[in-house]
């Protein structure tokens, strides 16, 4: 079980998160044949859903032995998928009786204390009649989370690799959602995914999300991305870059800040032609401003940048340790932080 | 990535110690007609290894046995399990089995600070090369090829299966990474000799030869995503040379697991 400490985040962050995804399929549409990418029709664009980039960081918090309420059926040590009264008691170690004789408040307090991912993401809770009755009428129904991501989309529109196309079902296993199996897969060739979300420091009240929490983000999506990436369909995925903009103004965020990080149309291949990391660059000129602009209300920039990138800055292609620079001079030297997100130095 | 593969032998039989080219023959006959089938002897290692059948030992009819095989290509892995899965019979010299399932694995030796342990699970062939014997003064006066041996000590040994990685690092992974060689620091922090010993192997028809083996068990601390990269191929590819006879299968060992 998690401990965490009981002050609320007072501060309000937005998240601008990238990764790229390499000959693999950044997020099945489960109701589409064969799990096809989710593809926005019109623009061409590659979809990831907030829904997705959450399984990601659940499983991860699940892996560092942080308490999760809603548990990935093919992680979790048990056969059936569980019922709710049975996660709610997973995750918290009380039983229906224990519960019977806690008052509704304690049994929130509880339930928040060590269910890590619904202090972050919210969760609709009902249960069956009699642990609804157990449970009292002050426990709420639902949690909304104070973090939340709207979808992503590709930077570029994407193409479908064929040569995979056509694999046919190979392998019946009885461990198959364990371990994956070999099955007809649709994959794109690549897919540079940019998240954006924001951290509300007035719902992270109603389910106690500490500053602690807000700061293990910035290693938990990173590692995240590295660590549950590793199955067949995604490997290939790439955390590039994170950025998380601390604001020292209440209630204040700019809201636009991820529109001015694209794919440099000039320093970058064309859409149908990239391929790894290589082949982009990021132009990051009106994040820059954007930035310089709201220098006043930003209290610090938390920086995650993978060595790999390359970053457009007033047509100059350069790397990760010039954005550094030039955060620092939008915001100022002592308001940028990097992140190590290993503990390592790297 | 790594294949499963869960078997059912259909006789009593004695275990074969000279079984490594009668596997081989069984997956290249899965890629028979595939276009992998294209590289079959074209001199460069097409990047699979596989595990002995284990567990070691005889059998007798419906005991149950698995065998591994590692790539980092998926789409050979998923050649060889179609043909797995059409043609279940296996049958490697006197030993028949049957294929009663496959499963995927993803083996990953953990995020930069991990520590564990790998240990070979077949032998390990390490040739050294001319520039291994100038680099380490080791003095062959004939032509035949210097195999590792404990005599030579354990540099020319890390330098040798370093240098091999990197060769396959260049040969499967992007250009823009940089391969074992390329970066400060050995691949294990630990190198532990088990055994030495030497095995008769069939390497092409009609064609044996006297290989050195050894058997290892190597500590390692992930230093960062380029360490875990290269660790993580090692996996994928085994370590040494003649992978593709099953020399080299490494496994993470089990109390590492998590």
């Amino acid at each position: 079980m998690s401990e965490t400490d009981t002050t609320s985040v007072s501060n309000r962050s937005e998240i601008i998160f990238l990764y790229d995804a390499e000959d693999c399929n950044p997020n099945g549409n489960p109701l589409s044949a064969n799990n096809k990418p989710r593809i926005d029709e019109t623009t061409g664009q590659a979809v990831v859903t907030d829904v997705r980039l959450k399984r990601y960081l659940r499983d991860q918090l699940d892996d560092d032995d942080e308490g999760i309420y809603v548990r990935n059926p093919s992680k979790a040590p048990y056969d059936n998928v569980p019922t709710r009264d049975e996660l709610f008691q997973h995750v918290t170690g009380l039983d229906e009786d224990e519960v019977d004789e806690m008052d509704g408040e304690t049994v929130t307090d509880a339930f928040l204390t060590n269910a890590t991912d619904v202090r972050y993401f919210g969760a609709t809770c009902s249960f069956s009649e009699n642990f609804q009755k157990a449970l009292g009428e002050g426990f709420p129904g639902q949690f909304i989370g104070p973090v939340q991501f709207e979808h992503a989309r590709s930077l570029h529109t994407v193409a479908t690799k064929t040569e995979s196309k056509q694999l046919s079902t190979v392998v019946a296993s009885s461990e198959g959602d364990q371990q994956g199996t070999f099955a007809s897969d649709n994959r794109l060739e690549y897919a540079f995914i940019r998240f954006h979300g924001i951290v509300n420091e007035v719902a992270a009240e109603t389910t106690n999300l500490s500053s602690t929490d807000v700061e293990r983000l910035d290693s938990l999506m990173w590692r995240a991305l590295k660590n549950q990436t590793l199955t067949r369909s995604k490997a290939g995925h790439h955390p590039r870059l994170y950025l998380r903009v601390e604001y020292g103004t209440d209630e204040y965020h700019n809201g636009r800040l991820d529109d001015g990080i694209r794919l440099d149309e000039t320093a970058s291949k064309t859409d149908t032609e990239l391929r790894n990391i290589t082949d982009a660059v990021l132009n990051v000129d009106g994040f820059l401003t954007e930035l310089a602009n709201d220098a006043a209300h930003i209290e610090t920039v938390y920086v995650k940048a993978d060595r790999h990138i390359k970053v457009a800055v007033d047509g100059e292609v350069t790397g990760p340790d010039t954005l550094i620079m030039e955060l620092k001079a939008a915001v100022g030297e002592d308001a940028v932080t990097e992140i190590d997100v290993y503990g390592t130095s790297e | 990535m790594r294949l499963l593969v869960d078997l059912v032998a259909k006789a009593d039989a004695a275990p074969d110690p000279t079984y490594h080219h009668k596997l081989r023959g069984r997956i290249w006959q899965a890629l028979r007609g595939t276009p992998f089938d294209e590289e079959h002897g074209n001199g460069e290692p097409i990047g699979f290894v596989y595990s002995n059948i284990f567990p070691w030992g005889a059998m007798a009819a419906d005991d149950e046995r698995q065998v591994l095989i590692a790539s980092p290509r998926e789409e050979l892995l998923t050649a060889i399990a179609e043909d797995f899965k059409d043609n279940p019979a296996f049958n490697i010299g006197d030993r028949p089995f049957e294929i009663k399932d496959l499963r995927v694995l993803d083996i990953d030796v953990g995020e930069p600070t991990t520590k564990g342990t790998l240990e070979t699970a077949t032998g390990v062939v390490v040739r050294l090369f001319d520039a291994h014997r100038e680099e380490f003064g080791i003095e062959d006066d004939h032509d035949a090829p210097t195999y590792w041996r404990p005599k030579h000590a354990i540099q020319p040994f890390r330098q040798a299966i370093a240098d091999n990685l990197q060769y396959k690092h260049e040969r499967f992974l992007p250009d823009y990474l940089p391969g074992p060689t390329d970066v400060e620091g050995h691949l294990f922090t630990d190198y532990e000799l088990l055994k030495t010993y030497s095995l008769p192997v069939t390497v092409t028809t009609d064609v044996e030869i006297d290989l050195v083996l050894s058997k290892w068990r190597f500590e390692y601390c992930v230093r960062d995503d380029d360490h875990r990269r290269h660790l993580n191929l090692a996996l994928d590819t085994g370590i040494g040379g003649r992978n593709g006879l099953g020399f080299g299968f490494l496994n993470r060992r089990q109390a590492d697991a998590h």
